[in-house]
Parts: C-alpha cells; structure tokens; sequence
C-alpha cells in the first residue's frame, strides 16, 4: 500500500464527512473561480492596453465634448504617428430598449493599421466591411447574443441621436477589444447626422514606444489654447479612467474572495480536525509500528489537500464553464461582456489555491495530532 | 415521559469540542458578515439612487430612452409640453416645467486619476421642481453668469471642488458658488449651473430631459395621456420614482451578486455545520442510548440537537452581523453605467438586513442540523448503548 492510496482510503473511510466537505469545498472553490473571472479579466485588459502603441485623443471636458474631424489631419502629422482614426458613438438599440448596444463608427481604411492586433477577422470580411457604406464589423459575443450572422441586415433604433440606422454585417470577429463591440462606417453616421464634421475620440498609432510620450505631450500641446482642448493618452490611461471609476467592484471581488478562501480554510481544518480527534487511537498504533511523526503529518495533510483539490477542480471547472454558458443570456451587456472573457488558466489558478489552502488548513490538526504522545494516543477512548 | 433534555447539555457538549465549534461558528459569521456587508453596499446604492424621487415630479424623455444621459429632447417640445394643465404652477403663475441639459464632465480626483461627474444645467425653476435640495453653504447660481453649485459627495471626493475654485466646461470657466446637499442621494454627486451656460459650454443645440412637478400625484395618469397623445411632444413619460427605479439597476446588480454570493457561501457554511453536527452525534452515540434509556424520548433527542445545532450557528450570525455593522456608513463610489458618471454613496446597514441576517443564521443552524438530528433522534435505543 503506498502512500497515496493510504490517504484515499482514509478520504473514503467515512464516505458521508467527505461528501459533504467535497460538496463544500466545490461550491466555495466554484465561487471564487468566478470572482477571480472578474478580477483576471480586468487585469488581462490592462496587460493589453499597457503593451499597445495606441494613444487615445479626447476631448478635456469629457467623452460628452466632440472634437472637430479637422484634428485628424494636425494629429497625423505628429512625427512617429502611423494612423489616426476617428471614432464617435452612436449606441442605439435592437430590440429591448434596455440593452444599449455599444454602437461605433470608425474609419474603416485605417481601421487595420491602429486597431488591426487586437481586432480578428478574415481578410474576406476586413474587404467586405471597407466596401460597404453600411458594413458593420462585430464582436463574436454581441453577434452570439442576438443571433447575427453575415449578411444579415440589422436596424438599429436611436437612443442619444434623433434617427435610427440599418446596418448589414460584414462579418463577425474572431476577437476584438471589446466583446460587445459593434463598429460601423464614420461617413455613414456624418451623413444621418447632417455632416457635423465631429469625432468622439481619436485613436492614433506610434510607430515606437520611446514616441509614445513626445506625441501624447505634443498633440496636448498643440490644442492647449484651441476652441476644444484636448487629453491624449496612453489606451492604459484610458483604460484606469473607467476602471477607476469600478473601484468598489474590485473592493467587493477581493473582499469577497478573501472570506471565501478563509472559509475554506475553515471548513477543511474542521474536517480534518475531526477526523484526527476520531483516530486518536489509530494515530497511536500507526506511531507503534514504526511510523514516525513525519509520516503521520504528511497522510493527514495529504488527506486534506486531496479533499480541496477534488473539491477545487469540479469547482473551478463548473465555474469556467457557467462563466461561459451565461455569458450569452445574461441581460446586463457588462457583465456578459466580463464572463465571456473567462480564461481556461484560472482553473488551474484556482485549484492552486485550492491546494494550498488544502494544506494550510491541515497544518493545524495534523501538528495537534503528531504531538500527542504515543502512549496518550493508544489510550484514548473515543 | 418526554421531557426536555436540558440545554445545558448541548452547550457543554460544544465547550468540549470547543476546536471544532470555533471553526464552525467562524464559517458562519463569516458568510453573515458578506451578507450584510453586500446587502448595505446595494442598499445604501439604491437609497443613493432612489431616494430623491418625488412622488408629485414626472421625467420626460426621448422615446424608450431609461436615462437623461441617453435621451435628447428639443426646445419646441419643451414650449409644447409646459403649458399642460396637469402641470403645478408657482405663486407668480409659472409652469413647473423645467427643461435640463445633462453633461459628462471629467474632475481630476483626490488621489490622481479622474472622475466622470454629471452636470446639470437648468433655469431657475429648476430649483423650483427639485426642491428637496438645501443650499449648504454660499449661493445659488443665476442665469447666464458663468456660476455654479456642487453637492458635497463632489466637494468631498475632488480637490478642485471648493466654492471660489472653478470647473471647466469646454470653453467655459464655472464659478462655483455654493454648495448643496440632498439627503445622501445620487444629486449630491452632481454640478448644476444654467441651462444656457451648460448648453453652450458643452457646445449643444439641444437638450436632454424636462422635469415637471405635477399639482398633485392623481394628475399622472392624465398627464401620461396629453403627452403621448401629442404628436408634437413625442416623449417618453415617467414618474420620477418609475425613472429612478429603473436606473436602479446597478444597485440590483449589486444585490442579486450579493444573493448569488451568500448562496454559495450558505452551502458552504451549511455543509460544514452538518459536518460537525454529524461528527457530534457520531462520537456521542452511547450517550444518545443512555439518554434514551433513561426515558427521554426521540422528540426530545431531536430538539436537543437541533438546539445544539442552532447554539452553533447563533454565535456567528451574531458576530457576523457585528462584524458586517462595521461597513455601515463607509463612503465609496460606483459608475453608474445609466448615466456614464460616478455616483458616491454610503453602506447603509438597515434594521431589516440585520433582522434577515439573523434568520440566515438561524436558517443555516436548522438546516444544516435538521439531518444529523433526525439520525440521531432514530438511532435504536441497544444498539446505541452497545457501541464502544
């Protein structure tokens, strides 16, 4: 009998204690896999954005404040610019008026050069989108959500602007920026509008990171006494201004996440602790045939990390899984657009802090247990 | 025959399993104290949101639209809609129509970074139809002199908030002038200035919403009709408490995670609670026999259980609702994604979440004692007796 199997015979010898602490363990562990879901996906955004060569141009009020489309031109003459291009918003809805569809008109020509790594689509549908004034290029999870396919025409209702607009899709990405993303045609929009010659924001390409900072302070510069000042940034700078703004979410996801780990803790050192006070006697005649305290202490903390790894891998696993099959029913386009993003590596992330909080939980117990003396032990009644 | 097994058995029983007894009753407080704790979070949220509707006001906006931010409405429907009957008038005999312009405004924070901050433009009846808002200290604005009010949320959050300081508004310089307060709700983390001075500054030719104070809170239904039986109007009308209700939602959100959290953190706990429970009855299984052998009958093993059960959970509900009471009043802020701007709000821990906080625990503490004691209440009377 090696030592594994020692342990799983312990693990199963009362089959109702281990369920139940299985069953624990799998809904703490399955909770925590989806607040830390929330917290890797902001994480893997800010990643992205810090490694891109894009700066965000807007205008200082706020994203309310337009910008004239004339900026285009004095932007891309900054040195190290590649590309410049105009976004503005539309929004509009499908069909229930609650769900704000993240509508966006864009430049499609440029569109490759400035957002081109981090929108996927074949070069089929790139043609495709650039050809056609009412193309429309969206994310996979919006297109999912309300069962677009290439080709289908999609009318859109206003929501902020006084008129509503159909669109044909060009195709649906592989991945993009934004997993809700719906981008459009700038001059489509201009013209519904009345050709206001207005831009929300602009996204501009560098060529090298050490042209990052010159350009951001030089086109700040260039505008700084203009009828409409500006904030270029870096798209990390942007990023931290919406998610600045979510701090409470990431105080309830860490809180949250920290009671559920101690929990756990909890749950297996009970556990444990249990079944160490029930095989006193047991732990004795082990200790008389030789086993010394070492062994004991490694089969009882090999007994409760094998519980909260089981218990970590059915969690996570469950978890990863709902994070991805709600994603495309949930009404609250946000938190969709957050679980779709959902990571295969935080399974085994999880499980990792199953384990760990496995063995940390047995330490307990298992120090009470090997420091009782033998004779004591053998003589315990239960 | 049956008499009662004394409590006081169960609560020495648990004194000497007092290891196993902590970490349970440290599970339970626990999952009460996130209870609590996320039931004030979405509490003080909706109290923040909702709490300044008032039951006589109506919000006009652009059809299906659920937030002024999203809406847009035009002068000629505003000097359609002002002279309706259903609509108060003040001591000179003016319409209680105000028509509001709603603006996006970054302010740089206290600890770097920036905020998006509402600012609403009015004319002076605007104060008029939101009158539950108290000048807290300087002035009022006046129409078209470049001034401004802040609520205190903003004047406590940015450092560039203070009356004499100003805020930019595309070309404009507003001078702040007073500062208000209205009850701890959402308002007071917004600018109010002059309709004319917002709607140029942010360099608009149109509107976004028109707040009425109705002559009294019958005249809605009435109202409802003469506006959507306009075609000249074509708004969308709701009553201020319907319009806040539904902008409510991220305090939803908050509350539905809080129940999807405790949930899961209920099975947890519940789980571990009938653990422990078992393993009780398991170790004490000859001391079940001879109390049935001295006549207590099952009924009374099964209350006794279940009481030592309940004695568990308890303890923690309690402690967890201290602990969870510690989170009331803590000051935070949250996008709300209805109106793309930062809303502060404060925990608010209400009797009421304390009251079902408590049954929770008392809840877990039946639940998860309910099986262990139906075992222990049927264990046959020799068999208990003969097991070593």
């Amino acid at each position: 009998m090696n030592q594994l199997s020692f342990t799983w015979k312990n693990v199963t010898r009362n089959p109702r204690r281990t369920g139940l602490t299985l069953l624990s363990m799998t809904a703490s562990i399955a909770l925590l896999t989806l607040l830390l879901a929330v917290e890797d996906t902001m994480r893997f955004f800010s990643q992205k954005a810090e490694q891109s060569l894009r700066i965000s141009v807007r205008h200082k009020t706020g994203f309310a404040l337009l910008l004239p489309i004339a900026y285009r031109d004095k932007i891309a003459q900054v040195p190290g610019v590649v590309a410049v291009n105009g976004f503005s918003w539309y929004g509009g809805v499908f069909r229930d008026p609650k769900q704000i569809l993240p509508s966006i008109s864009c430049e499609p020509e440029t569109l490759q050069a400035v957002w081109g790594d981090r929108l996927e689509a074949t070069p089929a549908e790139w043609e495709a989108f650039k050809k056609d004034r009412m193309g429309a290029l969206v994310a996979p999870l919006v297109a999912a959500r309300h069962g677009w396919k290439t080709g289908d025409v999609v009318p859109l209702k206003g929501n902020v602007l006084p008129f509503d607009l159909t669109f044909r899709i060009s195709g649906v990405m592989t991945d993009s920026f934004d997993p809700m993303i719906f981008l459009f045609h700038r001059d489509y929009l201009e013209e519904a509008k009345g050709n206001p010659g207005e831009v929300g924001n602009y996204w501009v390409k560098i060529d090298r990171r050490e042209n990052v900072t010159p350009a951001i302070n030089q086109i700040n510069a260039m505008f700084e006494n203009s009828t409409h000042p500006v904030v270029a940034e870096t798209e990390k700078g942007l990023f931290e201004l919406v998610t600045g703004m979510m701090q409470v979410l990431r105080l309830v996801v860490v809180a949250i996440g920290t009671a559920v780990v101690i929990s756990i803790m909890l749950v297996g050192a009970n556990t444990i602790a249990m079944s160490v006070r029930e095989r006193m006697s047991e732990v004795g005649v082990l200790r008389a045939m030789g086993f010394r305290r070492h062994h004991i202490f490694t089969f009882l903390l090999g007994e409760s990390c094998l519980i909260s790894m089981i218990g970590g891998t059915i969690g996570s696993v469950l978890a990863f899984w709902t994070c991805h099959w709600s994603a495309s029913f949930i009404p609250d386009p946000v938190i969709a657009a957050f679980l779709s993003k959902a990571r295969p590596e935080l399974i085994l992330y999880s499980m990792s802090i199953a384990g760990v909080v496995g063995l940390a939980a047995g330490v307990v117990p298992a120090v009470g247990a090997v420091r009782v003396p033998v004779s004591h032990a053998l003589r315990q009644v239960v | 025959m049956s008499s009662a097994i004394p409590l006081r058995y169960n609560w020495r029983s648990l004194q000497v399993r007092w290891v196993t007894t902590l970490l349970t009753l440290g599970g339970v407080a626990l999952v009460v104290a996130t209870f609590v704790a996320l039931m004030a979070l979405a509490a003080g949220l909706s109290h923040a949101i909702g709490s300044q509707a008032d039951p006589r006001n109506a919000v006009l906006l652009y059809r299906g639209s659920i937030s002024e931010a999203m809406s847009r409405v035009t002068v000629d429907q505003y000097q359609n809609l002002r002279f309706l009957p259903q609509i108060a008038t003040d001591e000179k005999g003016d319409s209680l129509a105000s028509l509001e312009s709603f603006v996006q405004v970054n302010l740089p924070r206290r600890r770097g970074g920036e905020a998006m901050v509402v600012m609403r433009g009015m004319r002076p009846v605007g104060l008029k139809v939101h009158d539950q808002v108290r000048l807290q200290q300087g002035t009022w604005f006046l129409p078209q002199s470049s001034d401004c009010v802040v609520g205190t949320g903003l004047a406590e959050r940015h450092p560039g908030v203070a009356v004499g300081k100003s805020i930019r508004l595309g070309r404009r310089d507003l001078r702040i002038v007073g500062i208000f307060e209205a009850g701890g709700s959402a308002l007071e983390s917004e600018i109010w200035a002059d309709l004319d001075d917002v709607v140029s500054g942010a360099g608009r030719d149109w509107y976004n919403s028109v707040s009425v104070r109705l002559s009294s809170r019958e005249e809605f239904p009435a109202f409802k009709a003469a506006v959507t039986g306009d075609p000249r109007i074509d708004l969308g009308v709701k009553t201020e408490l319907d319009y806040y209700k539904d902008q409510a939602g991220s305090a939803e959100g908050f509350r539905i995670l809080g129940l999807i959290v405790c949930f899961f953190m209920a099975i947890g706990a519940g789980l571990a609670e009938m653990n422990t429970m078992y393993a009780a009855i398991g170790s004490r299984t000859r001391e079940i026999g001879t109390l049935r052998a001295l006549g207590f009958g099952r009924g009374a093993i099964l209350i006794s259980f279940l009481a030592e059960s309940v004695f568990l959970a308890l303890p923690g509900g309690l402690l967890g609702c201290l602990i969870g009471s510690s989170f009331d009043g803590f000051t935070t802020s949250v996008l709300s994604f209805a109106t793309v701007s930062e809303v502060s709000f404060q925990f608010l821990v209400t009797p009421e979440i304390l009251l079902s906080a408590f049954a929770f625990s008392l809840g877990l503490g039946l639940l998860g004692g309910m099986a262990p004691a139906v075992a222990a209440a049927r264990t046959p009377v020799l068999k208990a007796l003969r097991k070593v």
